[in-house]
């Protein structure tokens, strides 16, 4: 009943509170069915853990079953602290106790470093624990000091945790002093293990086994062993010596007690403290957060939900309103509603490369370039994801390149991509489904891939020596079908208040065919401010007469004759939630002008 | 090797094994067979670690290797995959030494395929290759690590990586005359950033930027005295193509080439070497020591004119006991190629370079060749027995001047492999064979490039624990007479001469 009760609350917590993170997890990871990913994790200090740690996380691609499997994981890890505390003290009335340790690394996964690790290697460690001492204390001491090695093999600096244990154990219901003596024994065979391996790399000269066998040293654990991770590590610790001690001589009242007041201070100080200073300076829990919510919305295909979270906010970060430009896209709205939630910065934020490193930012500057027709840009951009993801890289990049390489003809490149993807659970329909396109003749017939393959038209320029808009433009004329460049291009021009550039453009785009009658609303509006008193122009390009009377205002603006004054002010205070920055651009740019 | 003596061999092989107990052929099908890698016809050393291969065309068999003298090997194998023992390998190859080895593979139901042939030269290979394994990505790195492999088993360790040291960027490792004590390498970024130089046991740590210099040394190559690294400094970018097949163009924006004084601590020039109207870049000493290849090009606005840019081949005399430059000579003008990467033989025999169409950065140009130059005759031959229609690019030479290791991008185009290439002492060239793997698999499953490979005469110690443990870093002085009022501003080069 009681594990009922904790299995509620901590899929509660997971669900309600971290069910975007997780799916950010998942998103970052690569797990693979595979013999070649097995052994090569293996074989890496940490490797076991950070594998089964994938295992578990590649299930909250669908964030339901991955905070049921997460919390199943965190029941163990409670599981296997009560059963400790059980065998140590003999209560078996204690089990709140048992309900302090665990959160720290519960919480450093889901709050801190987002990443399940420091749960799963807690709870494979405190698994061995509890079996080890069950062992009975004439021989858990043998095994622990067997097993240790092989532990912080499997889950690095975690496994510290099992001589301690053992040592409580040995301290706790040793009945002789040779019994409790030999409970020294895993722990001094750790600390000889590592200073074994310190002797050795210094009489070799190599540091060899320094790296790869004791903690404090980096490796492929990765943040396990960073200073926060190794705090938490240390305070877990503590909680568990802690629970040890009350069990032994406080009745279960007391425990209690010391359970529900501890609780809520030890997740303040995990929450609060742990995490890298800089790190919560430069993104904060809560916009990450905000951000995961995001790319969950947007990669679900929920685009009105993500639009509706903007109904009444405006977007502060790049971040957000690439979400909400990717999700007008989608929803057929683009040209049409762009003003409606896009600050005045939006055409910055477009332009602005790898602004933050954190993602879910590469999956969306990825999206972008797609979508803008900047094909090499997305390309190399999922690269650097994929790489920045982690040592076996992201499944979403993994897709992208895939895809790329496809249009690109690079078939060879793709396949190796789409094998990786092939031993995914929830990847590998979509790698068989691409095995049709690893030909020329299927990528010219398939509409998607055929369009993508023109955005690579024949030009011996490199990025470095031309802007997005140029490209966009290039792209635009030359492969019209690819009709999210062009209304991205208009856009940023008229996000940046550039009203003459925007005329330059429509008029390229005429010539080359690409523009299509009648032209999409937001357009339709800047030519009818653009175009005031040109009948002839506002015919050739069907403007309604009512929209340029609609736009006096702004056609006045545009035309320097209105006051940057109290005018002014009435105009942008009359339309602030629609269209302010787009006058403000308008009027600053003919400010400028004069 | 004469042609109708290796029929003769396939034929004798295929006799033998249809008379062997254990591999019953019951149809020779007459078939080809596709496998991967590629070790059909190809010339090994026989010290290489088994040629373990898969096929799509059989997933479940037997496979048989015979020597010419009738000893053989059979495997069952299945998956498509075909591994061999390494010490039964061995023990072939060495029966095998100057001849041949026949190939069967074998269905379940008895069909054999066509033998294929491979040729087991009298020469080994060093036992060593250190490479560095990164992912063949743009801008950013992750886990990355230099590393050495076991040619005659499948072990590969660690020679340092790039956890060890905060995620620094390690690069460009060399070694004098392959002795893996004498080694040099860079690391880049974090605290741990300089070059590291091991030498006669000492291991320094070097802040090599001067004011004089455009950056921080980079492309090494010992003198034979091991007294000297002549290594070029570069002002490296790199700009993505719009639509090239080339994914990615990387450039020098300025470069020159400056020698090392290990035991003074100080950078050596000559005006040919540091000049203001050229880049200088990849230098190479000969064999002997007497002369500093290097490759040059004029110094055009990059990467505006990247395509116009390309470099030749010259060399400088160099005397090591005066640390003085002499006469400067061209061996390969800049007219219908780019070149990059000279490296002469142990022997002195010949010269290695990677030709392309235009500038140096060769991994990412799909046309990028190896190219011979014989020294003794002064022809030039492509190494058509090496190259593929993808890039090849970064070699070395093994210590008896019969092998070379290099980069090439032949399985993908885009992930590098390393592969080994055989010349005989009477220049003709073996079709050269990728890098054996205990699981053949790994070739297109490892999301790393292998780059830098050079051959090493014997184990590497991990170096993590001594670039942890450095002292503090030396600071390395430019010992040329600099005159700040003759900077180019174009290239940053400025005019020297040598104290």
């Amino acid at each position: 009943m009681s594990y009922s009760v904790l299995f509620v609350a901590i899929w509660s917590l997971i669900y309600f509170e971290g069910r975007y993170m997780i799916y950010i997890q998942e998103q970052t990871q690569l797990f693979q069915n595979d013999w070649y990913y097995l052994t090569d994790n293996i074989s890496q200090t940490g490797g076991f853990a950070s594998m089964l740690k994938e295992a578990l996380v590649q299930f909250c691609h669908l964030p339901l079953l991955g905070s049921i499997i997460l919390s199943l994981a965190a029941l163990a890890a409670f599981a296997c602290t009560a059963s400790c505390i059980r065998t140590i003290s003999g209560k078996a009335g204690h089990i709140e106790l048992a309900g302090v340790a665990p959160l720290v690394p519960l919480l450093y996964s889901l709050m801190v470093c987002e990443d399940a690790y420091p749960l799963v290697t807690y709870a494979v460690t405190m698994a061995v624990a509890s079996g080890v001492i069950k062992a009975g204390r004439k021989y858990s001491w043998i095994v622990a000091a067997a097993v240790s090695p092989l532990l912080f093999h499997a889950c690095g600096a975690a496994a510290l945790l099992l001589p301690l244990i053992v040592l409580v154990y040995g301290i706790a219901k040793g009945e002789s002093a040779k019994e409790r003596i030999f409970s020294v024994v895993p722990l001094a065979v750790y600390g000889i293990f590592g200073w074994i391996s310190i002797i050795t790399d210094h009489i070799a000269g190599t540091g060899e086994f320094l790296m790869y066998r004791i903690p404090f040293y980096e490796s492929n654990a990765g943040a396990d062993f960073s200073v926060p991770a190794m705090a938490a590590w240390a305070f877990a610790l503590a909680c568990v010596g802690a629970a040890f001690l009350i069990s032994r001589v406080s009745s279960r009242k007391t425990a209690s007690l010391v359970t529900a007041i501890s609780i809520p201070v030890i997740a303040g100080i995990t929450i609060c403290q742990l995490p890298d200073k800089e790190y919560a300076a430069n993104v904060g829990y809560g916009r990450y957060k905000d951000w995961a919510k995001l790319h969950y919305l947007y990669s679900t295909g929920r685009y009105d939900d993500l639009l509706d979270l903007y109904a009444d906010n405006a977007p502060s970060t790049s971040v957000e309103s690439n979400y909400i430009n990717l999700a007008l896209y989608r929803t057929g709205r683009l040209t049409t509603d762009f003003f409606r939630y896009s600050p005045g910065w939006m055409h910055q934020s477009l332009r602005a490369e790898w602004l933050d490193m954190q993602f879910p930012f590469p999956f969306i500057w990825v999206e972008v370039c797609d979508e803008m027709g900047a094909l090499a840009k997305a390309h190399q951009s999922a690269f650097e994801g994929n790489i920045l993801a982690g040592p076996r890289g992201s499944a979403p990049m993994m897709r992208y390149l895939a895809e790329a390489e496809i249009v690109r003809g690079n078939y060879k490149t793709a396949e190796r991509y789409l094998d990786k993807l092939d031993d995914t659970v929830f990847y590998r329909k979509w790698a068989c489904a691409q095995r049709e396109f690893l030909s020329d003749q299927a990528v010219s017939s398939n509409e998607h891939y055929s369009v993508k393959r023109a955005c690579y038209y024949d030009e011996s320029r490199t990025l470095y020596d031309m802007n997005d808009l140029w490209l966009m433009k290039e792209v635009a004329a030359n492969n019209p079908k690819h009709r999210s460049t062009y209304d991205y291009a208009g856009l940023m021009i008229l996000a940046a208040g550039e009203l003459n550039t925007f005329v330059d453009f429509m008029m390229e785009m005429t010539a080359a065919g690409v523009c299509q009658l009648p032209l999409p609303p937001v357009f339709q509006q800047a030519m009818a401010m653009a175009f005031a008193g040109n009948q002839n122009a506002l015919n050739i390009y069907r403007i309604d007469p009512k929209l340029v009377d609609d736009y006096k205002e702004y056609s006045l603006a545009v035309n320097g004759k209105m006051k940057n004054g109290s005018m002014a002010n009435a105009v942008v205070s009359k339309n602030r939630d629609k269209y302010w920055h787009y006058l403000y651009g308008l009027m600053k740019a003919n400010s400028s002008r004069k | 090797m004469n042609r109708i003596t290796d029929i003769f061999a396939c034929v004798f092989a295929a006799v033998i094994m249809v008379s062997c107990g254990s591999f019953d052929i019951k149809e020779n099908s007459g078939e080809d067979i596709a496998v991967f890698p590629d070790y059909k016809d190809v010339t090994v050393p026989f010290n290489i670690a088994p040629l373990n291969f898969m096929t799509d065309d059989v997933q479940k068999g037997k496979v048989m290797v015979a020597t010419e003298n009738g000893e053989h090997l059979v495997r069952p194998f299945k998956g498509g995959k075909v591994s061999f023992p390494v010490r039964r390998w061995h023990s072939l190859l060495e029966s095998a030494k100057g001849g041949t080895l026949s190939v069967t593979v074998m269905d379940a139901d008895g069909k054999a395929y066509k033998p294929f042939c491979i040729y087991v030269a009298e020469e080994p290979v060093d036992k060593y290759v250190a490479y560095r394994l990164i992912e063949p990505g743009y801008v950013l790195w992750n886990e990355m690590g230099i590393y050495q492999r076991d040619l005659e088993s499948f072990r590969q360790s660690a020679v340092v990586e790039n956890k060890d040291l905060d995620y620094a960027c390690v690069n460009c490792h060399n070694f004098a005359d392959r002795d893996p004590q004498a080694m040099v390498f860079h690391a880049r970024k974090t605290e741990y950033g300089g070059t590291y130089v091991n030498v006669d046991g000492r291991f320094e740590k070097l802040d090599t930027k001067t004011p004089q210099t455009i950056s921080a040394l980079v492309y090494p190559s010992w003198h034979t005295s091991r007294r000297y690294i002549a290594f070029s400094v570069n002002s490296t970018a790199q700009t993505f193509h719009v639509s090239d097949p080339n994914k990615i163009e990387v450039y020098d924006s300025k470069s020159d080439v400056v020698v090392y004084d290990v035991e003074k601590r100080k950078l050596l020039t000559s005006s040919s070497l540091f000049s203001r109207s050229s880049f200088e870049t990849f230098p190479s000493f000969s064999n002997d020591g007497s002369k500093l290849y290097y490759c040059t090009a004029d110094s055009l606005k990059m990467p505006t004119s990247y395509k116009s840019l390309k470099y030749a081949l010259c060399s400088v005399e160099f005397d090591a006991e005066t640390a003085s430059f002499g006469k400067v000579d061209t061996l390969v003008r800049a007219e219908n190629e780019s070149v990059t990467m000279p490296r002469m033989s142990p022997d002195g025999r010949y010269m290695l370079y990677t030709s392309t169409a235009y500038g140096n950065f060769t991994v990412w140009h799909k046309d990028a060749d190896l190219v011979l130059v014989d020294l003794e005759s002064g022809e030039r031959h492509e190494a058509d027995r090496w190259n593929s229609g993808e890039a090849e690019s970064y070699h070395s030479w093994s210590g008896n001047s019969r092998w070379v290791v290099f980069s090439t991008r032949r399985t993908d185009g885009d992930y590098t492999r390393l592969c080994l290439g055989y010349i005989s002492p009477e220049g003709k060239l073996g079709k050269a064979f990728l890098l054996p793997q205990r699981d053949p698999e790994q070739n297109k499953r490892l999301m790393k490039s292998y780059n830098i490979s050079e051959f090493a005469a014997g184990k590497i110690s991990p170096k993590g624990y001594a670039v942890r443990n450095a002292s503090d870093s030396y600071k390395v002085e430019f010992a040329g007479s600099y005159r700040p009022e003759e900077v180019d501003a174009a290239t940053g080069a400025s005019a020297v001469s040598v104290n």
